[in-house]
């Protein structure tokens, strides 16, 4: 008799180690995108208590401010742009299989582009300008096939220009002026549409055949510009 | 003048001068183009007959928060918040009167789309000037008078040039067969005659110069011997 309760009770306990699991494993697999978003939280520095609201706890992140998400609970945008940030980007970024819109501009974050943001096939708009990135430019964001608008201007970005850029024929708006590029400048695929203005303000790379000889000029006139700001502040700012 | 330059002898306050300045540069420099752009489009309201008050109700100038231009009516800006113009999209705007020059100032223009108003005049022969860096120029369904300028061709960037439906006369300028970067060209429906340019990279079909009093060559009837 006691065999009997003691192999019954065994296997009730292993049930109920298994359902606890299950359920468990339930509520994580509902909160891996909130986990990736917490991720980023932790790898950022928020003078402005921008994040708040940002509670791993909670079932999923759809109810935080700066977070979207569609029908399915399933992140679509993260709009933290101009929100006083530091401290870095990061890897888990990646998981956000339905981001479509990574807004993340005017800030002061330093560090890399994580290659990991190549896996948002999703993705339609990029903008990490004006900020403080270094390092290159991934060349798995030629991944992106819905990718419009790459915007990542005014920052410290080196390398080449990842000629597999190229492939994404959905690109509307190119900005990598203001950075430190090198190398040559793409024109074939959909860089075809992509003037000096995209690339202006980056001393080292190879500036785009000059036009047919005449007085116009190769980059934007962007001296001029600066010396009339220097002459006469622009009331605008 | 003489006063700032006596104060600045002293060197915190030239610590403070130079700061002051950096800032103020630094502030401004990614809106070179903030000022000229918003320029640009006043000139383009003031040259055009908006007989439907389209650009007249949408285009507010009074309001002058950072990148308000960006709402305008057809306007496509760089980045939502910078006053730094990327395309204007006018078309079908009952707007009338020639070809805005103001466009000029839209420093940073890649796209200009004025198709399907009652514009008139010839294009201004300096047109590489004004739309340097431009990619795609739609002027098609409009009432423009004279030649095609030659120096269009000095447009390398263009990758769509569509001036069908005008009253376009005299040649096509050969140059044009200099653009590498073009793709979609057409002046159907104009007044045009002579041999129809060689592109080096491309051709095009003859629905590009349909309808025209006596283009010849490429995909149409050969040219008469000279």
């Amino acid at each position: 008799m006691d065999a009997v309760m003691s192999t019954t009770s065994g296997s009730a306990s292993v049930w109920l180690f298994l359902l606890f699991g299950f359920l468990q494993l339930l509520k994580l697999s509902g909160n891996v995108e909130g986990d990736a978003l917490n991720a980023l939280k932790s790898n950022l520095v928020d003078p402005n208590n921008v994040l708040q609201s940002w509670d791993p706890t909670l079932v999923n992140p759809c109810t935080w401010f700066h977070v979207t998400c569609n029908s399915e609970n399933s992140v679509t945008r993260v709009d933290l742009g101009n929100a006083n940030l530091s401290g870095q980007l990061v890897s888990q970024l990646g998981v956000l299989s339905n981001l479509q819109y990574l807004e993340l501009y005017s800030n002061n974050i330093t560090g890399n582009i994580p290659a990991e943001l190549g896996t948002l096939t999703n993705l339609v708009s990029l903008d990490l300008y004006l900020n403080s990135l270094r390092g290159t430019i991934p060349d798995t964001l030629s991944k992106l096939e819905k990718l419009r608008f790459l915007r990542l201007n005014n920052n410290s970005l080196t390398g080449n220009i990842p000629m597999a850029l190229t492939k994404i024929q959905s690109l509307q708006v190119l900005d990598l002026s203001n950075n430190n590029l090198t190398g040559d400048i793409p024109v074939n695929g959909s860089f075809s549409l992509f003037t000096p203005i995209s690339y202006n303000n980056n001393p080292f790379l190879k500036a785009l055949p000059a036009s047919p000889p005449s007085s116009v000029p190769s980059t934007p006139p962007s001296s001029p510009a600066t010396l009339s700001l220097f002459l006469s502040p622009p009331s605008v700012c | 003048m003489a006063f700032l330059m006596h104060k600045l002898l002293r060197k915190q306050d030239a610590g403070i001068f130079i700061g002051g300045v950096l800032w103020l540069l630094l502030s401004c420099g990614f809106s070179f183009g903030v000022e000229s752009d918003i320029n640009c489009l006043k000139s383009i309201k003031a040259s055009l007959q908006d007989t439907l008050g389209y650009l007249n109700s949408s285009w507010d100038f009074s309001n002058n928060t950072e990148g308000f231009i960006c709402n305008f009516l057809g306007i496509e800006c760089w980045h939502p918040h910078e006053s730094k113009v990327l395309n204007i999209k006018l078309s079908d705007l009952g707007l009338k009167g020639s070809f805005p020059r103001g466009v000029e100032n839209c420093t940073s223009l890649t796209g200009l789309d004025l198709s399907s108003n009652q514009l008139n005049g010839p294009l201004p022969t300096d047109i590489d000037k004004i739309i340097t860096f431009i990619t795609s120029l739609d002027l098609s369904s409009n009432s423009f008078t004279g030649q095609i300028p030659m120096k269009l061709s000095n447009c390398s960037y263009l990758n769509v040039l569509k001036l069908d439906n005008n009253k376009f006369s005299g040649i096509i300028p050969p140059e044009l067969g200099q653009l590498t970067r073009i793709k979609t060209f057409s002046v159907a429906n104009n007044q045009l005659s002579g041999p129809v340019p060689d592109f080096n990279n491309t051709s095009f079909g003859p629905e590009s110069y349909a309808n025209n009093t006596g283009l010849c060559g490429g995909p149409l009837k050969h040219c008469p011997p000279v």
